[in-house]
């Protein structure tokens, strides 16, 4: 039987970000389902909606940029698919696209993932985030505990350094850092568990908010090596719909409107 | 209130969600959830708060069908609210901020109007904990113009006593029509510029209100006031709703529920629900088909229950099925029946039980060990009738098995206990010799005791509880008595029970030892782990009172009750016969199967049973047996029901 993959590009907004990733699984799901679209159930017993999601994102993450897959046993003109989404989507789950993606393309899930996030820090003085920009700078590895056990990670293999920058401090008082960090298969590491890592032991780090910016396929390899200023078509890059660049600036756009132009690529962070 | 405190309350209670378990319980956002503020025609401020945590009273009903109810009302905002878990709490009283509502994060002393639902009395402590973080003051009598109208409704309001103190109002039965009337009256009274007084009095004549400070034994100039059930009065006909809010997170129920029949004739003598909710009232089968597919629709739910007290009986079950299984035949959706008696238990039913649950457990509810005991608490089976059961279960595919049973129902004996063990024994011998031999270490059953409450408003009304010290050694006895080492024995907590029997018929002395109890820290009594019996002990120590006695406490068949003023249409002299009838184990009829048996309730409340065909003559059983098996079968996500149905 000849199937479909459909790749939704959707946003967890707002209070969403508090949903775990089984939740917000439900949750597309269940719009999927509202939609009406022809999708595909996986044979046995228990029969289920045959979809992947990307990187699973902890609770309390929001991200402008997920994607899930859903096989459509019936093709469907990708414009009727996107209209029927975008009014079954829940509140703080806007779907900002959907492309169909050829079956040779790697899963969401085994894929190399270059995530941009942006974290909100709240340090008035900016003391504590200069301190911390400099480790981000220079530390080697970083040992964080996971389930009890001390591992460590070298930062060359998670974190593309060169891209770290801060933003703004808004007038809240919150500082706004881009990070961004490399999501494989075998391993990741999540920006708060970074930086409370090596805001140990003396920096005082209240991470407020941690959103998930943009999610781009990663064949390079070699994190190190990236210099690309623009996640925008540089070379080893691109983004998992296949579509070529989108900037960060485009995305937040869309979660204003829910929708995007289709020549972002001219913007830039 | 103005904008800028709402978005600091929100902006301080929100910094608090990186601290607790499951933050997703506090942020609402849910589809079908009404997240626009008040506009300016919208008058009437209601709020609607479940008694424990957004995981257990995010799917509840009453409140489902309630919010619906204001969502139609022109006039009316209304938003929801849940117990924080206990983590919250103290954060949220460390940081000094009040309970807000999901949708607006508004504190609830800004409502005119909080309806609580009452779902079982263990929910006592947690309606006192809930008022007490919104700031409200605590006592009924306390409350000035400024504060809101606090209202509740529910199975456990029928006996409104140990609650008169807490509530301004109390609504007794069922509540779409009775609601859309207090929110009539509270709309025009707020209108008028009226007193909290006027409109208390206002309310109190609405057939179904009760006035907690106009009773009968209160301080009032009011003559006293019986109080008479409400009855919706065309259930079959009343839109079930079809576009209820979806959790993001799972909660009790995480389905599409469709009510498709309300009330319960079997008569089981110990059973609130089915005395309180009659007469029985069925939906069509179009309607219940089309409540299914418009609401899977709306919400892309992958499971809708057709729930009920005892949904076989529904007189069109299996017509419902066939359209039901064939419409998602070849989908990821499943229909599931919540709670199913045996004796319609065909292998149709047997098919869809397994096509949503097979993994699961089945859950029955023999209730008693012994025939004498059945018969005595009008739940007549006999163990042929199991054997069969459990042999068309098997042949089904079930594995597991869950036995519900009660310890210390009125004239029971350690040979009815024994019975117990022999029972579950015998279940677990005809499940083994009913799966192929390479099967068998499959078969798990698992036996669930718990002590006997008896309720107001059913024959064993007049019925003390066992004592405590006798119900040990009676759990003792059971687990000495040979039960197959391959059977897991669990029982409810015997001191929770008892807490349970003191306010299920409690008097107006149970007000102040609840409050007394929730000073000393109790609340999520219903939790075992966070249930405090030394806090309870405390309490009645300090008022004086015996909490053995209290739940032990036998009355005269002469005697007034305390909940005699609620009418729930019932005869009294019904009760108080079936309770004699159960004494001599003689066992009384359905009436949607046969004679009216002259409970009372049509007559009196001017109603009727009003069925979707004729029961009778339209048996599901599909060439399997057709023995009358007066078992409950329900799959295991629901065996809360099991004791009551």
């Amino acid at each position: 039987m000849s199937e479909f993959r459909l790749r939704i590009n959707f946003q967890k907004l707002g209070a969403c970000r508090y949903l775990s990733h089984l939740d917000l699984a439900r949750a597309m799901e269940r719009c999927v389902r509202r939609a009406a679209l022809p999708y595909a159930v996986s044979q046995g017993f228990s029969a289920h909606m045959k979809h992947s999601f990307s990187a699973a994102l902890p609770v309390g993450t929001g991200s402008l940029d997920e994607y899930m897959d859903v096989e459509l046993a019936r093709y469907v003109p990708r414009t009727a698919v996107l209209l029927a989404l975008r009014e079954a989507a829940a509140p703080g789950l806007p779907v900002l696209d959907a492309v169909y993606v050829d079956h040779k393309q790697p899963a969401l899930a085994v894929s190399h993932i270059q995530a941009s996030y942006e974290v909100l820090l709240y340090d008035p003085a900016g003391v504590q985030t200069t301190a911390l920009m400099q480790r981000l700078e220079r530390a080697v590895d970083v040992e964080v505990v996971k389930k009890g056990k001390p591992k460590s990670y070298k930062l060359d293999e998670y974190v593309y350094r060169n891209r770290t920058r801060l933003l703004k401090t808004d007038s809240a008082g919150l500082t706004h850092l881009a990070l961004v960090l490399r999501l494989t298969p075998n391993g990741s590491l999540r920006p708060e568990v970074l930086l409370k890592a090596l805001a140990l032991p003396d920096l005082d780090m209240e991470i407020r908010e941690v959103t998930r910016v943009s999610l781009t396929i990663d064949d390079s390899n070699d994190v190190s090596n990236n210099t690309s200023t623009s996640v925008a078509g540089s070379k080893g890059h691109r983004n998992i719909d296949g579509s070529g660049g989108r900037s960060n600036a485009a995305r937040r756009k869309g979660r204003d409107n829910c929708c995007r132009s289709n020549d972002s690529k001219k913007d830039s962070i | 209130m103005t904008a800028r405190n709402k978005d600091s309350l929100r902006s301080k209670l929100s910094r608090l969600l990186d601290q607790v378990e499951k933050p997703a319980r506090y942020t609402g956002g849910e589809l079908f959830s009404d997240l626009s503020s008040n506009t300016a025609d919208e008058l009437l401020d209601v709020a609607l708060v479940y008694p424990d945590i957004y995981d257990i009273g995010g799917s509840n009903q009453a409140l489902v069908i309630l919010y619906d109810i204001c969502l139609r009302t022109a006039g009316v905002h209304v938003e929801r609210a849940y117990l924080p878990w206990i983590d919250m709490i103290a954060l949220m009283r460390h940081n000094d901020l009040p309970l807000c509502t999901l949708e607006n994060t508004r504190p609830l002393a800004s409502f005119d109007l909080i309806g609580i639902t009452l779902p079982h009395e263990l929910a006592a402590t947690n309606i006192l904990e809930l008022i007490d973080l919104a700031g409200i003051a605590l006592s009924g009598s306390e409350r000035g113009e400024d504060d809101p109208l606090i209202i509740g409704g529910g199975p456990t309001a029928f006996n409104p006593e140990p609650f008169a103190d807490v509530f301004d109002a109390l609504c007794i039965g069922d509540g779409e029509e009775l609601f859309a009337e207090v929110l009539g009256v509270l709309l025009q009274l707020k209108q008028a510029g009226r007193s909290r007084a006027e409109k208390l009095e206002a309310l109190a004549a609405l057939e179904g209100v009760s006035i907690c400070a106009f009773r009968p034994d209160a301080p009032c100039e009011l003559p006293p006031q019986r109080v008479r059930k409400r009855v919706l009065s065309d259930f079959a006909h009343y839109p079930a709703v079809t576009r209820p809010i979806v959790p993001f997170i799972e909660t009790a129920q995480d389905r599409l529920c469709v009510e498709i029949l309300r009330g319960c004739a079997r008569g089981c003598r110990f059973c609130a629900a089915g005395m309180l909710y009659r007469p029985v009232r069925e939906r069509s089968a179009q309607a219940v088909v089309r409540a299914v597919t418009d609401g899977l629709a709306a919400t892309g739910l992958n499971e809708a229950s057709l729930i009920s007290l005892s949904s076989t009986d529904h007189s069109q079950i299996a017509p419902i099925i066939r359209r039901l299984n064939r419409r998602y035949d070849t989908t990821d959706i499943k229909i599931s029946l919540p709670s199913q008696r045996l004796d319609a238990f065909g292998s149709t039913m047997a098919q869809v039980a397994c096509g949503t649950q097979r993994k699961g457990s089945l859950t029955f509810a023999p209730e008693a060990g012994s025939q004498r005991l059945r018969n005595v608490i009008n739940k007549n089976i006999d163990t042929d009738d199991i054997i069969q059961a459990i042999t068309t279960a098997c042949a089904a595919g079930w594995r597991h098995y869950k036995l519900y049973f009660m310890v210390g129902l009125p004239t029971e004996t350690d040979t009815d206990i024994i019975q117990i063990v022999e029972l579950a024994n015998l279940v677990y011998d005809t499940a083994v010799s009913a799966v192929p031999p390479g099967e068998r270490g499959q078969i798990r059953v698992a036996l669930s005791c718990a002590v006997f409450v008896p309720k107001a408003h059913t024959p064993f009304q007049w019925c003390g509880q066992l004592g405590l010290a006798e119900v040990q050694r009676r759990l003792r006895l059971l687990r000495h008595s040979g039960l197959h080492k391959s059977i897991k024995l669990q029982w409810q907590d015997p001191e929770i029970s008892q807490i349970e029997a003191v306010i299920s018929r409690g008097d107006r002395t149970i007000g102040p030892l609840i409050r007394r109890a929730w000073e000393l820290g109790a609340r999520f009594d219903a939790w075992s782990e966070q249930f405090s019996m030394t806090a309870w002990r405390t309490a009645a120590a300090d008022l004086g009172l015996s909490l053995d006695e209290l739940a032990g406490r036998e009355y005269a068949l002469d005697a007034t009750l305390p909940w005699d003023f609620v009418d729930s249409g019932l005869d009294k002299g019904f009760l108080a016969e079936e309770y004699q009838r159960s004494l001599t184990g003689q066992v009384t009829n359905d009436c949607t199967r046969g004679a009216c048996v002259s409970c009372g309730v049509c007559a009196q409340l001017d109603t009727n049973v009003s069925l979707a065909a004729s029961r009778s003559d339209t048996s599901i059983s599909t060439g399997g047996s057709s023995t009358q098996i007066g078992l409950d079968l329900k799959p295991v996500d629901c065996v809360e029901r099991a004791t009551c149905v």
